[in-house]
């Protein structure tokens, strides 16, 4: 046969075969492949006065439903995994019967350097590109923020590209199902978005970082150090998308910020003073760019600031989803007249 | 633009495709030239000035060389190459290092000085692609090679972007020829070079990267960690650094290959080495084999007795140790090099064990004993190599000598899966062979299923930020 006939087709069943065994592992590890799932919890039917923008620390950091049910209030979102406002921003244009829109931010969601799987598929590239260019941003981060978009398209063919981390997780996960009858082993799955039900139901929500094995906490540490490349900053597209969301809250009714904290752990570990320092002027930034806005500050609740309130090093854990639902509660005895 | 990015793959699959439309030759390295200058321009555009200043320098010595006859005028040129070169090296790369000293000899002297530094980054690539410069005038020098009389030419020998951030170091008697014909791409090249990238690829991708994390981990903080984790963040490195560095190599010598150039290859398996001048014939040959004909022959190799010999094995891997970095653990790790080489030489001559080298029992033995001894010296030496500095090196070092207790355990499950996987590899593939080589002459259903295992470990397991190359600060 000649031999570039030979190649096209070697190239051709390399490529149909792995496209096919990529798209197997994640439909078999249970890999998430669409960018975002709609959800609404509280009384009545149709579209929710409120629209909460949040990431899968909100959706553990505060029992929504409950929330739901004690304020009498339909509350709608979009869970988006490692989302951010950038990514909040997309939704907030579908919630037009929002009346309020609560918006939960921390040091983690906001920090530009955790980007999102999902972004290219949800931010459109015309927005990257003015946000990148409105910011300043350097090259290098630039590169890797735009390098997101091509990515898309790769993985049509690949769904497990760029996604190495779920393939692992899912693989160890599996692994440990089939050893979990001989050998207790603790899991190290990841975060799920869930927003309306309650943190008990998943029995990982229990668990708290103070009783994890010094190993598994610097694996932690490693892969969340990687995963940012070891650095916080507050002042690029996530900073003006957040700015824009607040902006378009207040022209549709009112806003409500909610800061939510990180583990101590976290902190000790990524929030230098000065990344802090950047951290505040960030939100008072937002504070005074939309005066009216509220804020609720669960970050500065001494009761939280203790690693046996969180699951993970970002995510709180069922006892400490208990403590911030009812500070949170408490400082919204008003929210009913927010409509 | 690092190979491993989806930047890198669209420049790349744009530089086949316009290559593959121009009909004119010249023209067509024109635009070699002009991508491989967009290529390092990617990463700093001033920086192109250099390449430029050495391949100026260079050319202009080559052509004088080719003129004159005369020996001293020659060493003239040759030495004007040379200094031009090492002088541009030196700036960047040693001006601060030699304040730093001098700042600290000052005030071990007992002097009150406030040091300060020159504010100067140092150009990626710079220790290649000078070393690379200067295997053009030392070859002509030595008549070895006809001078080049095309500026062009020899500007995309120097500048060739597949090799210019960190090698090969391609010999101009082997770069320069293949741009004077015009290479036409076949089948084989392409599929033999898409190979090795794909092989490069896994290397970088799915095993460097994924234990760098970790590696870094153990080595932030010696201090907290017990004797197995130390020695498994020592493991992990030299995986990393291997895996890294010979990825980076199959990459730069699969994409060549794919537009039908030959680079030399620049490792070989090479901690199966049973000694370590055999660890030097297989790690990073293209600088090895530099040091080797440029430096240890020129300083009189073994040409003047033992002594000599010995010392000018130390000085060479002195000044190996020192190209790799403007820090005293690089001279240490180029010196601990050095010394092992010359005892090695010694160890040749003497060899009080010959009468034993018969038994096939012994032989076992003895290879097993040298393989552990010398990667024994070479763990020592990456240890020194990627420490921070030198007073952390010291405590990494003795912590794991004492096999320390106090301080945390900290299991990686990916360095312990690469060095299974690595030790396999070890285990299974004969040390001289060349897969990337081999895997050509196969079926096509062997074939098939090897790129697909690739393929998968790479859209599969792979780190979706790759980071830069170690090599790259070098």
């Amino acid at each position: 046969m000649n031999r570039r006939l030979e190649l096209v087709i070697i190239i051709s069943v390399v490529v149909a075969i792995t496209a096919i065994i990529s798209r197997s592992i994640t439909a078999s590890l249970g890999i998430e492949t669409t960018p975002s799932g709609y959800w609404v919890t509280g009384p009545g039917a149709g579209r929710a006065s409120v629209f909460l923008a949040g990431s899968s620390l909100a959706g553990d950091g505060l029992a929504w439903k409950e929330i739901s049910d004690v304020l009498n209030l339909r509350i709608e979102g979009w869970g988006v995994a490692g989302s951010s406002p950038s990514e909040w921003e997309r939704f907030q244009h579908l919630a037009t019967q929002a009346k309020v829109t609560v918006l939960v931010v921390s040091s983690y969601d906001l920090n530009e350097y955790f980007l999102s799987d999902f972004r290219a598929e949800v931010v459109p590239l015309g927005q990257t590109i003015k946000d990148l260019r409105q910011s300043r941003a350097d090259w290098p981060y630039s590169k890797r923020l735009l390098s997101l978009y091509p990515l898309t398209y790769l993985r049509m063919l690949y769904p497990t590209a760029g996604r190495s981390d779920g393939v692992m997780v899912g693989v160890r996960e599996n692994l440990r199902k089939l050893v979990r009858a001989v050998f207790p082993l603790e899991s190290e799955a990841g975060p799920t978005l869930s927003f309306n039900e309650t943190a008990s139901t998943q029995e990982y929500k229990k668990e708290k970082i103070s009783s994890w094995s010094s190993g598994r906490m610097l694996r932690r540490l490693a892969s969340l150090r990687s995963a940012c490349q070891g650095k916080h900053a507050f002042n690029g597209p996530k900073r003006l998308a957040f700015l824009r969301m607040l902006r378009q809250a207040q022209e549709q009714g009112r806003a409500v910020v909610v800061v939510l904290p990180v583990s101590p752990l976290y902190t000790k570990e990524f929030l230098t003073p000065e990344v802090k320092r950047e951290f505040e002027e960030a939100l008072t930034e937002a504070q005074h760019s939309v005066p009216k806005a509220r804020w609720v500050h669960l970050d500065q609740l001494n009761e939280l600031n203790s690693n046996e309130y969180f699951w993970d090093l970002v995510h709180m854990n069922s006892y400490g989803q208990k403590v911030a639902t009812e500070a949170f509660l408490g400082q919204l005895m008003d929210f009913t007249s927010l409509q | 633009m690092i190979f491993t990015s989806l930047e890198f793959v669209l420049f790349f699959v744009a530089v086949l495709l316009v290559r593959s439309c121009i009909r004119n030759f010249t023209v067509e390295k024109w635009f070699l030239l002009v991508a491989s200058y967009a290529f390092y321009m990617s990463w700093n555009i001033p920086c192109a000035l250099l390449i430029i200043f050495t391949s100026l320098v260079d050319y202009s010595v080559g052509v004088g060389l080719g003129r004159i006859e005369d020996e001293q005028k020659r060493k003239l040129l040759l030495v004007v190459s040379i200094v031009a070169n090492l002088g541009v090296l030196g700036y960047f790369k040693y001006t601060n290092f030699l304040l730093d000293n001098i700042w600290w000899g000052l005030t071990s002297l007992g002097f009150h000085v406030t040091p300060w530094y020159y504010n100067i980054i140092l150009p990626v690539g710079i220790s290649f692609f000078t070393f690379q410069s200067m295997t053009y005038t030392i070859e002509t020098y030595r008549r070895n090679i006809q001078p080049c009389h095309s500026l062009r030419d020899f500007m995309l020998f120097v500048a060739f972007f597949p090799q210019l951030l960190a090698g090969p170091i391609n010999r101009a008697v082997d770069l320069l020829p293949q741009f004077k014909q015009r290479i036409r791409v076949t089948a084989l090249d392409f599929e033999a070079g898409l190979a090795q990238f794909g092989v490069g690829a896994v290397k970088k991708l799915v095993i460097s990267d994924r234990i760098a994390p970790h590696v870094d981990l153990i080595f932030g903080a010696p201090g907290n960690y017990d004797g197995f984790t130390l020695l498994q963040g020592l493991l992990g490195y030299a995986i990393q650094i291997y895996c890294d560095f010979s990825g980076y190599s199959d990459m730069a010598i699969g994409s060549a290959r794919m537009m039908g150039f030959r680079f030399m290859e620049n490792f070989q398996m090479p901690y199966s080495a049973v000694s370590i001048t055999e660890f030097w014939r297989r790690w990073h040959i293209s600088l090895s084999t530099w040091f080797r004909d440029y430096l240890y022959a020129s300083l009189g190799g073994n040409r003047k007795g033992s002594a000599r010999t010995y010392l000018n094995l130390v000085l060479t891997m002195l000044l190996c140790g020192l190209w790799h970095g403007a820090s005293w653990n690089f001279v240490f790790w180029g010196g601990l090099h050095g010394i092992s080489l010359a005892i090695h030489r010694a160890w040749m001559a003497w060899d009080p064990l010959i009468s034993l080298n018969n038994r096939p029992g012994f032989q076992l033995l003895w290879t097993l004993f040298s393989r552990f001894l010398t990667l024994g010296v070479v763990l020592v030496g990456w240890l020194f190599f990627r420490a921070q500095s030198w007073t952390s090196a010291v405590e990494y070092l003795s912590r794991l000598m004492v096999w320390s207790h106090d301080g945390t355990r900290f299991v990686s499950p990916f360095i312990l899966s690469a060095l299974v996987a690595i030790l396999l590899t070890h285990l299974v593939l004969h040390k001289d062979r060349n897969w990337a080589q081999e895997i050509l002459q196969r079926s096509v259903p062997v074939r098939i299923m090897n790129y697909t295992a690739l393929v998968l470990m790479i859209t599969g397991l792979g780190a979706m930020d790759a980071a830069p190359f170690i090599y790259f600060q070098f």
